[in-house]
């Protein structure tokens, strides 16, 4: 039973890739600018059809109320530009590959049917970051300037699934609930950590240290308002590694710095 | 005496697996099981499965080949494929050693990359000291230091010198036992007593 699995995985990867191959066939085949709405609509039911195969190829979104443990398990899912076949500097290999992830994220948030998260608007302007995408490839032949233009709007689209991510975060502490990632590979997994403030009310904000770092160094995330802050909103929180942190209270007093996670050991923040 | 091919190659297996109980008895199995399991690639998950595949497959194509040919071209196989195991098993042992990292929760290894992300190289020395500091910056997640073609290459790499070391290890046992089904023993000579006429 278990080989009939592996030869039927492997069979839906060899889809995937044919699929994806055909799907980029017919968007270069369609006409120029005028019709750059058709060639959207067949780069999202190209997206359709793939995420309906199921396949071991991509990482599916997940979205799970656990009431009993009171937890929220989440994954964004991801795709593998690499398993698309298209060569790497073809633009339509990260339209594809994030059309393909928000198709997944819509099917999986759709199913949970979770009441007060609004999910939809930010998937929704993936989709238009995405038709935007489209209409400047559909514009010019030069394919290298279409890739550097989509690998310019990735930062934008990162934006937007942290965004999600955010509304996630909202949700579950409105709810009382931990929220956990159930995405990571095998090896990175998360201590669970007590994160508390000293005086009590203050708010946490973290971001990985290199995420920080990156924003801070290389500007890749646009502006300081609309950098991808993790906000800790549960007692207990997942972690590991090294996080920059953001800690505010009310009374206007503020800590900021880096924390390292290597063990569960509770961490205090205290106003500097 | 076997009846068909397949006869043969069922009684070829059986000694296999005999040779391979004798060799490998309870006090050394767990051991070297528990050394297996720590030491062996986390990706797929299905490894079990593809190991044992390997294993049908070398004894398939060993006994398929060889088991009509002369015992001189039967050693030279089993001299190839112990060269093999021996090339094979120290590479893995360096990439696993260079190439994976241990989780800080669950001391499981997972892949690292050879090929950074261009945001995190422009980063080294400066602000990150190396791909392993990132790493850790990184929330442990190797996707965002390496690219993911380069972490897939040193999956597939791993995995394909574990089968390769335990495929030249099942090759060599296997070589071993048709080499000595084609032996003949000789008888052990009778004492001969005096005044007894030999018979």
């Amino acid at each position: 039973m278990k080989a009939l699995n592996l030869a039927s995985a492997a069979l839906a990867a060899a889809s995937l890739v044919v699929l994806a191959i055909t799907y980029r066939q017919d968007v270069s085949a369609a006409p120029r600018a005028d019709d750059v709405p058709e060639a959207v609509a067949t780069v999202r039911e190209g997206a359709r059809a793939l995420v309906d195969q199921q396949t071991v190829a991509l990482k599916r979104a997940e979205l799970e109320i656990d009431d009993k443990t009171k937890t929220v398990y989440y994954s964004l899912g991801s795709v593998n530009p690499d398993a698309l076949n298209l060569d790497a500097d073809d633009p339509y290999r990260i339209v594809f590959a994030r059309q393909i992830q928000a198709e997944s994220i819509k099917r999986a948030f759709r199913a949970a049917a979770v009441n007060g998260l609004a999910w939809q608007q930010p998937v929704a302007r993936i989709e238009s970051i995405l038709a935007e995408i489209v209409l400047e490839i559909r514009k010019g032949s030069d394919s290298k300037k279409a890739n550097d233009y989509a690998e310019s709007r990735l930062p934008e689209l990162d934006k937007e699934l942290d965004a999600l991510r955010s509304l996630l975060v909202a949700y579950a502490k409105s709810r009382g609930y931990v929220l956990k990632r159930t995405d990571r590979a095998p090896a990175s997994d998360t201590f669970t950590v007590e994160v508390s403030t000293e005086p009590k009310g203050g708010t946490v904000r973290v971001m990985p240290a290199l995420k920080h770092i990156q924003c801070e160094k290389l500007n890749m995330c646009g502006d300081a308002a609309s950098w991808p802050w993790r906000q800790l909103v549960s007692d207990t929180e997942s972690l590991v590694g090294e996080y920059y942190f953001v800690a505010t209270w009310p009374d206007g007093k503020r800590n900021e710095g880096l924390i390292s996670v290597r063990n569960a050991s509770p961490i205090t923040l205290k106003p500097k | 005496m076997p009846r068909t091919g397949l006869d043969e190659f069922r009684e070829v297996v059986t000694d296999f697996r005999s040779f391979l109980s004798w060799t490998l008895n309870v006090a050394i199995v767990a051991p070297i099981a528990d050394f297996v399991i720590k030491l062996g690639p986390t990706w797929p998950s299905g490894l079990p499965i593809i190991t044992t595949l390997v294993e049908v497959i070398v004894l398939m194509l060993l006994f398929h080949f060889f088991a009509r040919k002369a015992q001189r071209r039967i050693s030279r196989v089993m001299y190839g494929v112990l060269c093999a195991l021996v090339f094979a098993f120290p590479a893995y042992l360096v990439i696993r050693e260079t190439y994976t990292f241990e989780s800080a929760v669950t001391k499981n290894r997972d892949a690292k990359g050879f090929v950074l992300r261009p945001e995190v190289a422009t980063l080294i020395p400066a602000s990150v000291t190396d791909a392993d500091d990132a790493l850790v910056k990184a929330e442990y997640e190797p996707k965002s230091v390496w690219t993911p073609g380069s972490i897939t290459a040193v999956k597939m790499t791993l995995l394909g010198l574990w089968l390769v070391t335990f495929a030249s290890l099942v090759a060599s046992l296997a070589s071993f036992v048709l080499l000595q089904r084609k032996r003949h023993v000789a008888p052990l000579p009778r004492p001969v007593q005096r005044g007894v006429p030999h018979v």
